[in-house]
């Protein structure tokens, strides 16, 4: 990186220890996290009264404060991160959020003819608040009072939805062959006829021989209950959602790459070098553990049910099935955020800095279990103490290597607001990072 | 007065150790402190000079978070001498607004009111409140908007969960006259028969006016006057259109619980169903009782005897227990289950409703 812009004379001095020291040894410094329960639940308590007293117009400034919180406790090196947004850019977002919302409701309620186009036009506009909604929370989070910024780049992300929906869309030709066939229009008016007969009362006999003729005309199988048995499509005719599910990790692959590739701190931009094979690797492993977690449940749930049965006390397994399939589900949702997150961040850098995290999946399973029944025994007011715990795992376990962190340089020009960032944040369209 | 502060210029990440010096008449003088032996600097920050106090934009404060002061060319400084600050603001200028944000998240007075108010409006709209709004909503509503609704239900209900009817067409075509002769002043009810060994003796309301009986609950009944209180009950869950209520009532519940969960995916969002199942289930026992009221009054009105509602919840009541013991040797578990568990939440204990309505005036 270039060290040719100029310094402050005063802070120069600062820096010259460690701008000449680009050979020195890297070093691991880890996130700190201070903040704590008790304090926290203040804050969301009164945020939460005034939120209700305002009719949720102070929801603006409590997300602001909460943010605030959260940003202001973590630091890096000494110095704390900081949150810049304006509670009453998010107000407004919000405002534009709600009609938006409720001209999209009153569509789809009062002109039902237009509910398909509205949601298409809804639906189309999900990459672009993707991108805004990214943006608006990069740029207001600052380090050293530098700020983040993400290159809005509407046509890439256009283009990584797209291919995947007209894909999607040439597939369900197939199934719409499928739909029309003969066999399956044959089918539902078998049905239909007997449904037809069956409302008014019993068969009568010409009824019957009428049915009988129609369905050995057109060679219809029957079940138990007389009604004709409708045929599955060709397995030929999944084979694109095959494609599609083979194809999926290349494509998060490509989505996370353009996430982090398109943020920057100050001038410097992130460098995501993860492979595809790295996202084959965490699908592959989910899939796996999926399965044999589900065998184990199943398995766990048949044991429970007849000791159940035979004891007597069938109230008890039953609920112990229902706590083991909670307890699992809890676990594949570990594994699938602590693996994502390390993966991530162990394969993205910004110049010579790399960042580093070492979640584990047992110790994240066990904060999102114990914040679960935490929060249903306190009918949801230890939330507060849920989050900092939350928080304060996820990134105290983050750290960077570097030598040094001092060489940033912050974007001169003035950048311009993108319109509508602040929808995009209403929205608020999840990015984990 | 005098605090120490990190000084960030805002053109680059290095920063700065400074003291951060006020005099009495709020000018305001930066001294470096050198990072390696902590020792005071001769050298002030030539780069801000001449600033007085009221220039500086000072960030609220939040719980002991360190905190931000900018200055007019765009630095920063960043410190964790809160209360110095807040002396320095007090004598110089105070935002009237951001202290009170702080002082009142600070007091536990000001928590316990803020928990107080919280959980009391949480209960107010949700006991009261919300059920009133959809009360009203629902009359606003055109009474057919449901109607596509109910006939999928049919449908998927069919295929799923019926079977036809075993009844001989004369004994549909009795219970049929006797429903409708009694309900005759009323809108136009359709009345279905159907034959269900899994959801066994019951009777269903549908949103498009149709009512769904079994031949278990037929059969079952003592006399075809209990069948008549059970229907009159079901019409009860239509005419006060319950289903509706029922489908506005989630939708409100759903939006409280996100302001009170707040952005609390991150933990689990199956934390909030559980709150919002219990709820749910409270709901559906006030529309059962809502629906036995307008059976005692039909009935009464009509010069029914009211026992006969009474004596039929008991009888169903007992052919539930007793299939719920002889079911689990000989079926498969994990299909009753649900059933019998939905069925004793989402109806109020039947002791409960058989004294109410043997007490009813």
């Amino acid at each position: 990186m270039e060290t040719t812009v100029p310094v402050e004379n005063t802070v120069d001095e600062l820096s010259r220890d460690s701008s000449a020291n680009s050979s020195q040894p890297q070093e691991k410094i880890s996130l700190e996290f201070s903040g704590n329960g008790k304090e926290f639940f203040k804050i969301w308590i009164v945020n939460l009264f005034r939120t209700i007293v305002t009719f949720g117009i102070y929801s603006a400034w409590a997300k602001v404060r909460t943010n605030q919180y959260f940003y202001s406790n973590t630091s890096l090196a000494g110095n704390a991160f900081q949150y810049l947004a304006e509670p009453m850019n998010i107000l407004k977002g919000r405002i534009v959020a709600i009609v938006l919302f409720a001209l999209y409701s009153v569509v789809q309620n009062i002109y039902p003819q237009y509910a398909v186009v509205a949601f298409i036009i809804l639906m189309l506009l999900i990459p672009a608040l993707i991108v805004l909604s990214l943006s608006f929370r990069l740029r207001n989070t600052a380090y050293r009072n530098i700020t983040f910024h993400f290159n809005r780049d509407f046509k890439k992300v256009y283009l990584l939805f797209a291919i995947p929906v007209l894909l999607l869309s040439t597939f369900v030709v197939p199934l719409m062959m499928h739909q029309n066939s003969e066999e399956v229009l044959q089918t539902q008016e078998y049905n239909e006829m007997v449904q037809e007969y069956v409302s008014d009362g019993e068969l009568s006999v010409s009824e019957e021989v009428e049915l009988d003729a129609f369905a050995q005309h057109h060679n219809l199988a029957l079940d138990e209950n007389g009604m004709a048995i409708m045929p599955s499509p060709p397995a030929w005719a999944f084979i694109p959602y095959l494609i599609m599910f083979l194809l999926f990790p290349l494509w998060d692959k490509i989505f996370t790459a353009f996430k982090v590739n398109n943020s920057q701190f100050g001038t410097s931009s992130f460098k995501f070098d993860g492979t595809s094979w790295d996202f084959y690797k965490m699908y592959l492993l989910f899939l796996g553990i999926t399965i044999g977690l589900g065998v184990f449940i199943a398995t766990l749930g048949v044991f429970f049910q007849q000791t159940g049965a035979s004891t007597g006390a069938l109230a008890i397994t039953s609920g112990l099935t229902i706590f083991s399939v909670f307890a699992v589900y809890l676990l594949m949702f570990a594994y699938y955020t602590v693996y994502k997150h390390n993966l991530m961040a162990n394969k993205t850098s910004v110049e010579d800095v790399k960042l580093l995290s070492q979640l584990e999946i047992t110790g994240m399973w066990w904060i999102y279990f114990s914040n679960t029944l935490l929060i249903a025994c306190t009918l949801g007011l230890a939330t507060p103490w849920a989050k900092v715990r939350t928080a304060r795992y996820k990134l105290e376990r983050t750290a960077v290597i570097c030598s040094f962190l001092n060489n940033f340089v912050a974007k001169q020009e003035k950048e311009r607001r993108a319109l509508g960032e602040e929808i995009g944040e209403a929205f608020d369209v999840d990015i984990g990072f | 007065m005098k605090f120490d502060a990190v000084y960030h210029d805002g053109s680059t990440s290095s920063s700065a150790l400074v003291v951060v010096t006020v005099s009495e008449n709020g000018s305001v003088t930066f001294s470096l402190r050198s990072p390696e032996t902590g020792r005071l600097n001769s050298s002030l920050l030539s780069d801000v000079t001449g600033l007085n106090w009221n220039e500086l934009k000072v960030q609220p404060r939040i719980g002991q978070t360190p905190r931000w002061i900018r200055l007019p060319n765009n630095a920063q400084l960043e410190t964790k001498e809160n209360d110095l600050v807040d002396q320095i603001q007090d004598r110089f200028k105070q935002g009237v607004f951001d202290g009170f944000l702080h002082r009142t998240e600070h007091s536990w007075w000001m928590v316990f009111c803020g928990l107080l108010m919280s959980v009391l409006f949480i209960w107010g709209s949700v006991q009261y409140g919300l059920p009133a709004a959809a009360n009203l909503a629902s009359k606003a509503i055109p009474a057919d908007v449901l109607n596509p609704l109910g006939e999928e239900v049919i449908v998927w209900m069919d295929d799923n969960l019926f079977e036809p009817s075993t009844l001989s067409d004369q004994r549909q075509a009795e219970i049929r006259n006797e429903f409708e002769q009694l309900f005759q002043e009323q809108a136009h009810y359709t009345l279905l028969f159907r034959a269900s060994p899994r959801i066994g003796a019951n009777a269903l309301a549908l949103p498009n006016n149709t009512i769904i009986l079994t031949d278990e609950l037929v059969n079952l009944a003592e006399n075809d006057q209990q069948v008549l209180a059970v229907l009159a009950h079901e019409v009860g869950h239509i005419v006060h259109k319950h289903a509706i209520r029922r489908l506005l009532q989630q939708a409100g519940l759903a939006a409280i619980l996100m302001t009170f969960t707040g952005d609390v995916s991150s933990v689990s969002s199956a934390v909030a169903y559980l709150p919002a199942l219990l709820i749910e289930l409270g709901y559906s026992r006030d529309f059962e009782y809502e629906a036995d009221e307008y059976a005692l009054k039909f009935m009464s009105d009509r010069g029914m005897d009211k026992d006969h509602l009474a004596r039929a919840l008991e009888v169903l009541h007992q052919h539930h227990a007793g299939e719920e013991k002889s079911e689990d040797s000989h079926h498969s578990n994990e299909d009753d289950k649900p059933e019998t568990f939905d069925y004793l939440s989402t109806h109020p204990a039947t002791d409960v409703r058989v004294d109410k309505i043997r007490n009813w005036q």
